[in-house]
C-alpha cells in the first residue's frame, strides 16, 4: 500500500478536500479544533503553487480540569485562505512541498461568563507556512498530508495538520 | 501508582533523531537500541535537569527511496514513513513524518506528529552528518482529580527545532550520535532538548554502495 503512494508517474498537480486538526497558541486552553480544508497545487519541479481554504470550529474551557464546570466558555469558528510559493521535489510520484506565503484568517469568537455572551469577528492577515506531500492513487485520485502553521499580524499561531483526498491530474 | 503516573509523565515523549535522510533499500532492514537524555520534553522534565530515555528502533525499506520506521520507548510507541525526495551521490534530503502514541487508561495519554525535513551529507562511505528542522505536535490529555473529582486536563505541546546527527557505518553495525533543540512557542515552556547514542544492525545491502565522493584537489 505504502509503495502504491509512490509508484506512478508524477502528476501536475493535484486538487481535493480534507479533514484535520487544529490548536492556536494563546487559548484559555489550547485544545484541538475540527477542521476541513480543500487545496489545490500545481508542482512543476523544483517549483510549485498552491492555495488552501480552510475552516475550523474549536471549543475552549477555563475549568478544564473538572469536567463539565467551565467557569466560562469560549468557541473560536475561523475561515483561511492562503496561497504558497513552494519548493516542490520528488524522486517517486509523491512531491514534497516546503511553502510560504500570505493568508487571510478571519475569526469570529464567542465567550460567554458570568452571565454575558459577546460575540466577535474580526479579520487578520498572516503569514502562512506548510509541510505537505501530495501524489497520486489508482485511477486520477490523488492524495495529500500536510501540517503547516500560520502566524497573524497580531501575533498568535495557527497549528494544524491534514489529510485529503481528490484528484490528481 | 503514583509511580505509573510520574513514569507515563515523564517519558511520553522522545525527541531524538535516530536516522539520516539516506533511505534503506527495498527489503534492507535495520534493528536498533538509543539511549539518551532530554530536557523539558514534558511538564515532569521542565522541572528536573533531565530524564533518561530508551528506544527501540526498526526500519524495513519497502521501496526505492522509502523505507517505514517503528519505534518504542519509555513510554509510548510510534512510526512513520520516510521519503527521499532527493538525492545525489553526496547529499540526500528526506521527510520522514509520523505519528508517536501514549495511553495508559488510568493516566492519560497523548498523540504527537512528527514531521522532520532531513538532509544527510555523506562524506564517506562510513561516514555521514545529518539533521534538519522538525515541528512536533502533541496533543496530550492526563486524568486529574481535583477535591475529589476527576477529570481531564488536555494541552498542545508544540515543539519547533531540529537536531544534528552523526553516523558511523561499519559493515552491518550503525552508530549514530545525536542532538536535538527545541522551542516551545505553544506554551513558551522554554528550550527543549535531547543528547543521545545509538547503536544498530544492518541487513547486507542487496547492491554495492555507492562510491564515495571523488576527493577534492
Amino acid at each position: 500500500m505504502i509503495a502504491l503512494w509512490f509508484a506512478s508517474a508524477a502528476p501536475a498537480g493535484t486538487a481535493g478536500l480534507g479533514v484535520g486538526v487544529m490548536a492556536a497558541r494563546g487559548a484559555a486552553s489550547p485544545r484541538l479544533g475540527g477542521q476541513w480544508m480543500g487545496w489545490a497545487s500545481v508542482a512543476p519541479r523544483p517549483w510549485g503553487v498552491a492555495v488552501e481554504v480552510a475552516g475550523w470550529r474549536r471549543v475552549d474551557g477555563a475549568a478544564p480540569y473538572v469536567e463539565g464546570e467551565s467557569v466560562y466558555r469560549m468557541s473560536r469558528v475561523a475561515g483561511r485562505a492562503a496561497a504558497f510559493g513552494e519548493l516542490a521535489l520528488g524522486t517517486h510520484a509523491t512531491t514534497f512541498h516546503l511553502g510560504l506565503g500570505p493568508a487571510l484568517i478571519v475569526t469570529r469568537s464567542r465567550v460567554q461568563y458570568a452571565g454575558a455572551d459577546v460575540t466577535d469577528t474580526a479579520p487578520s492577515g498572516a503569514v502562512a507556512g506548510r509541510l505537505a506531500l501530495d501524489g497520486p492513487l489508482a485511477g486520477g485520485v490523488g492524495w495529500q498530508f500536510r501540517v503547516g502553521g500560520a502566524v497573524h499580524a497580531t501575533g498568535s499561531v495557527d497549528y494544524d495538520t491534514a489529510l485529503g483526498l481528490g484528484v490528481a491530474f | 501508582m503514583r509511580w505509573l503516573a510520574l513514569l507515563g509523565s515523564a517519558g511520553c515523549s522522545s525527541l531524538a533523531t535516530l536516522h539520516g535522510a539516506r533511505t534503506l533499500d527495498p527489503g534492507e532492514v535495520q534493528v536498533g537500541v538509543a539511549a539518551s537524555v532530554q530536557h523539558g520534553n514534558n511538564p515532569l522534565t521542565s522541572e528536573l535537569a533531565f530524564l533518561p530515555q530508551l528506544e527501540l528502533a526498526a526500519r524495513v525499506g519497502v521501496d526505492e527511496d522509502v523505507d517505514v520506521g517503528m519505534r518504542a520507548y519509555l513510554v509510548g510507541a510510534g512510526g512513520d514513513v520516510r521519503y527521499r525526495f532527493h538525492h545525489s551521490d553526496t547529499f540526500d534530503l528526506a521527510t520522514a513524518p509520523g505519528l508517536d502514541l501514549f495511553y495508559l487508561p488510568t493516566v492519560g495519554g497523548s498523540a504527537q506528529l512528527r514531521t522532520p525535513v532531513l538532509g544527510e551529507w555523506i562524506v564517506s562511505r562510513s561516514f555521514s552528518v545529518g539533521g534538519g528542522p522538525a515541528l512536533l505536535l502533541r496533543d496530550q490529555w492526563n486524568r486529574v482529580k481535583v477535591e475529589g473529582e476527576t477529570g481531564t486536563s488536555a494541552r498542545l505541546d508544540v515543539f519547533l527545532g531540529g537536531g544534528g546527527r552523526l553516523q558511523v557505518l561499519a559493515g552491518p553495525v550503525v552508530f549514530g550520535a545525536a542532538l536535538d533543540v527545541y522551542a516551545q512557542p505553544a506554551r513558551r515552556a522554554g528550550p527543549a532538548w535531547s543528547a543521545g547514542v545509538d547503536l544498530a544492525l544492518r541487513t547486507p545491502p542487496k547492491r554495492p554502495p555507492p562510491p564515495p565522493p571523488e576527493p577534492s584537489e
